[in-house]
Formats: structure tokens, sequence, C-alpha cells
């Protein structure tokens, strides 16, 4: 499916769920915005803050186990598909959200300048955006999302706002040469919305799969095995079998 | 200081009983307190854990508990396949002990029969994928190269080889190199030559014909030796130690 269609199809998702009643946020990191990073008390800042939030220090979690989430990261050469900037949130700001844990999913669309593939692999991964903000930790899992903000950053003000605006100011920082404009889509609080925006950009993920087919194919055949006489009399050939079973699944998600 | 590749994946390995528990926990304390880098340590030793006792950090949940949870679900059909891929990834994170200076998980004592192929090679993909999160990797290895190949982490960057100042030591140290050559991609390899006491030359020279370098020689220490005895975590070692000493001055060159 073509991108162009791929981004229409999730805006109007998006629109849907706020004429059906739903909290919409939309803010927009323009120059004025950029101070919210800058004058923020949270501090921001390339490789400045490798920190370890600790389950005591944790203020709110975004994602992790039993919890519903999602990470896409979705680069595409053609930027004018991209509103530059903006920022949406569907669900609740974070000084609305009474619990410790919620459901959380995160898009990133970037317009780049026809980058080779490393480059645009560089930009899935997110341990520079938790490298780089005061008291917020990423935990890397595939394709979902996982991280802690601390108590300490929810006091000074921590929002969804700032970190959309952080992870714009952070990448344009990081990829400065790559990047042309960066949108930011955040899902909270409503598990059917981000079950619904799974199926949504599962044609992304098909993309991206159609592209590893390849080297998955290489890495299955790679399973090592010390059992050298053969499968047919191995004992342990059902949990061999289900636990290849657990290795694909994982791999599909 | 910044690291030519992240995460340098660093193991440390050599013969039994030569130290190599409490040279990671030296390096672990050199690096926490010189450098501001997210490490993990792998206490990949399932016969002697003592790793996570000497850096005071004991996980509640081995590697090998997950294992064997995993195979026994998977054909116990407790859990379905969907749902135990959905939350590998999870269980193999809580496994991992934080501190604010270090992260720790241990390897653990296999638990019960079975085959450790496909498991294997599931849960190295998770710790591969988790290690993205570390500047550093750090794996204290149990004598030998094998389970850096079948258990833990294929890609080390850099192998340490401790010995003590026996020939038998040296001779590991050059068999271990020859497996680290065929069971790894190393980019480098070195030796740390520890409780060092008198005159060394025939060591030195039995590695330089084994073409070995050594990284540094530790000197046989008091300090170490009471703790050692006593039981205290090596963590807490002071630092006038003179083991501590060597591989704070030395660590730079350590993770070049």
């Amino acid at each position: 499916m073509e991108n162009k269609i791929i981004i229409e199809k999730l805006r109007d998702f998006l629109e849907q769920e706020q004429n059906s009643g739903k909290s919409l946020f939309s803010y927009r990191c323009d120059s004025s915005q950029i101070n919210l990073v800058t004058k923020s008390k949270i501090k921001i800042g390339l490789n400045s803050y490798k920190e370890i939030i600790l389950e005591e220090e944790t203020g709110l979690e975004l994602g992790g186990v039993n919890r519903k989430s999602f990470s896409i990261i979705f680069p595409i050469s053609d930027a004018r598909l991209i509103e530059h900037g903006k920022i949406t949130l569907l669900g609740r700001e974070i000084n609305k959200i009474e619990k410790v844990n919620i459901d959380f999913g995160m898009m990133l669309l970037i317009g780049t300048n026809n980058g080779t593939d490393k480059e645009t692999d560089e930009l899935r991964h997110l341990n520079f955006i938790s490298n780089g903000i005061e008291g917020f930790s990423i935990r890397t899992i595939p394709r979902r999302f996982w991280c802690r903000i601390s108590s300490s950053a929810l006091k000074k003000g921590f929002s969804f706002e700032f970190l959309g605006n952080a992870i714009i100011s952070l990448y344009q920082q990081k990829f400065k040469g790559l990047i042309k404009s960066i949108e930011v889509i955040f899902i909270n609080s409503y598990q059917d919305s981000i079950e619904q925006f799974i199926e949504h950009s599962a044609d992304i993920n098909s993309k991206s799969k159609e592209k590893w087919k390849k080297k998955i194919e290489e890495w299955r055949k790679r399973i090592d095995c010390d059992y050298d006489w053969g499968c047919e009399i191995c004992p342990y050939r059902e949990e061999c079998y289900n636990v290849k079973q657990v290795l694909v699944s994982r791999e599909e998600i | 200081m910044e690291l030519k590749k992240t995460p340098l994946i660093i193991a440390i390995t050599g013969k039994g009983g030569v130290g190599k528990s409490i040279i990671t926990t030296l390096i672990t304390k050199a690096i926490s307190t010189s450098y501001k880098f997210k490490l993990l340590l792998i206490d990949a030793d399932p016969t002697h854990p003592h790793l996570s006792k000497m850096v005071k950090l004991v996980p509640e949940k081995s590697l090998e508990k997950i294992r064997a949870d995993l195979i026994d679900n998977t054909l116990s059909k407790k859990e379905d396949i969907q749902s135990i891929a959905e939350t590998i990834d999870f269980k193999v994170y809580n496994a991992i002990k934080e501190s604010k200076d270090f992260s720790l998980f241990s390897i653990g004592q296999p638990e019960g029969p079975g085959c450790f192929c496909p498991s294997n090679t599931l849960l190295r993909k998770v710790i591969e994928s988790i290690s993205r999160d570390f500047d550093i990797v750090l794996i204290d290895c149990e004598a030998g190269l094998e389970q850096i190949n079948r258990m833990v982490i294929k890609s080390v960057d850099y192998v340490i080889i401790v010995t003590d100042i026996s020939l038998r030591g040296v001779e590991t140290a050059y068999s271990i190199s020859l497996s680290a050559k065929k069971f790894t991609n190393y980019r480098k390899i070195g030796v740390i030559i520890n409780r060092v006491k008198g005159d060394i030359a025939k060591i030195t020279d039995k590695l330089k014909e084994y073409n070995l370098t050594a990284i540094v020689s530790i000197p046989e220490d008091e300090i170490l030796t009471e703790f050692d005895l006593e039981g205290k975590p090596i963590i807490d070692i002071p630092d006038k130690s003179a083991s501590y000493q060597v591989i704070k001055d030395n660590i730079h060159r350590i993770l070049e």
C-alpha cells in the first residue's frame, strides 16, 4: 500500500476517534514551542541523561508487561505527507492520569532525505531519546513500548506535549542532515484505540517484514542444535517445536 | 571518553579459580566511578555464580528459571504460544536487577533436563535486543568460551582472559584464545595477569610466544585477600587497594 494511503488511513482513524467523543489534543512544535523544551525545568541533551530509573523512583510507566503498547517509527522519503512539528495525543495528558502504569503507543512519522538503509534503520533505535531526557528511560522491547518517567520529572511538569517536543528536538539534533520533517502521535488511556491503531498500521509492519523476510529466513535456519542423532529420535522434539513457534511468533509481533 | 561502538560487549574468561569474578567486579567499580556509561553485568558462571554477591546485586530470577518456565509453559500449554512470545522480552528484562551504577542478570544453574537449543536461540535474541539499552555489557564467564557461543551473545567485541602466574594458567589462556577465534568475532583479545608477585618473566615470555598481549598485571593484594577471606562484597573495596588502583589507572585502555 502506498505511504500516502497508509498515512491518510491513520489520520482518518484519529479523526473518527475524536468524533466518537474521545479526547484528542493537537500540539505544535514551532519555534515558540521549542522554548517549551529549552525553558522547561526538565533538561534534555544528547547523551546527557543516561539514567536507570529504579522501580521506587518511577512515577509513571508507559506500556510494559500486561499493558497494550506499540512503537512505530515510519521513515518516508516524501516529506510532504508529514505535518512537521505536529504532536497528536489521543487520550489524557499526564496531569490527568491517576494510574502508575498505562497502555501506551507512540508513532513517529519521519520525512527523510533519501538516506541509506543503515541510516534509516538508525532512526528506529530509541536509546538516544532514552539517554537524552532527564527522568525518562526507555526499555527496548521490539515493536512495543515500555518506559519509565521518574516521580521528580512528573513534579517538574513532564507532559506528553513536552515529550513530543523533546523527541522532535533530539531527532533534529542527532540526524541533522537526514531528517526533513517529523510528526508525533501518542495514544494512551483507550485500549481499544491502541488495538485498532495497531491493526490500521499493519501495512507499515508488513512493508518492513517484507524487507526483512530474507534475513528472518536466514536466522531461522541457524537455530543451533547439539543433538546429532537427528530430529526423528530426539526426545525433545515436542518442546523444540513449541519453542521454535515462540521464536517465530516473537518475530512476527 | 567516547566508546567506539555501543554496546561494547566484553567477555571475561579464564581457567577456574584465577579470579575472573573479582576482576569483573574491579572493572565494574572502575567504570562506574570514572564514567557515566550504562553498564550491564551478566553473571554467566552457572556453577560458581559469585559475581552478584561480589557486587551486592542479587537478582530474584535467573535466565535458567525463565528458560525452564518457557519450556514448561509451552509443553503444558498453560499459556498459548502468542502470549509467551509477547511476554518473553518483558520477563527477561524484569530478571535484571538494577542499581543506579549498574545492572545485573544471572544465567543461573540449569533447572532440570530439556533441549537447550531453540530456547537458547530465543533467549540470546532477547538479550541482544536488551543489550542495546546499555553502553557496556560485561560478561563474567565460566571457564572456557563455549557458553558465549551457545548461551549468551555471539558478537563479543573484546575477550579478556584472566590468568594467574602459573604456566597452566597461561596454557589455558592460549587454548581459550583459540576457542575465541573459532566461536566469536572479537575485535580485541588480551590477558590480565592476576595475583602477581616476584619475577614473572617466564609467564610474559610464554604469552609472547602465544602471541597474546598482557593488558595489565594485578599485584597480590592484602586488602583484596582480606575481603575475599571474610566474604565481604569486593565492590566495597577501598580505593587504596593495589589491585583496584591498577584496574582504575588502566580502565581507559581496557575500554579502548
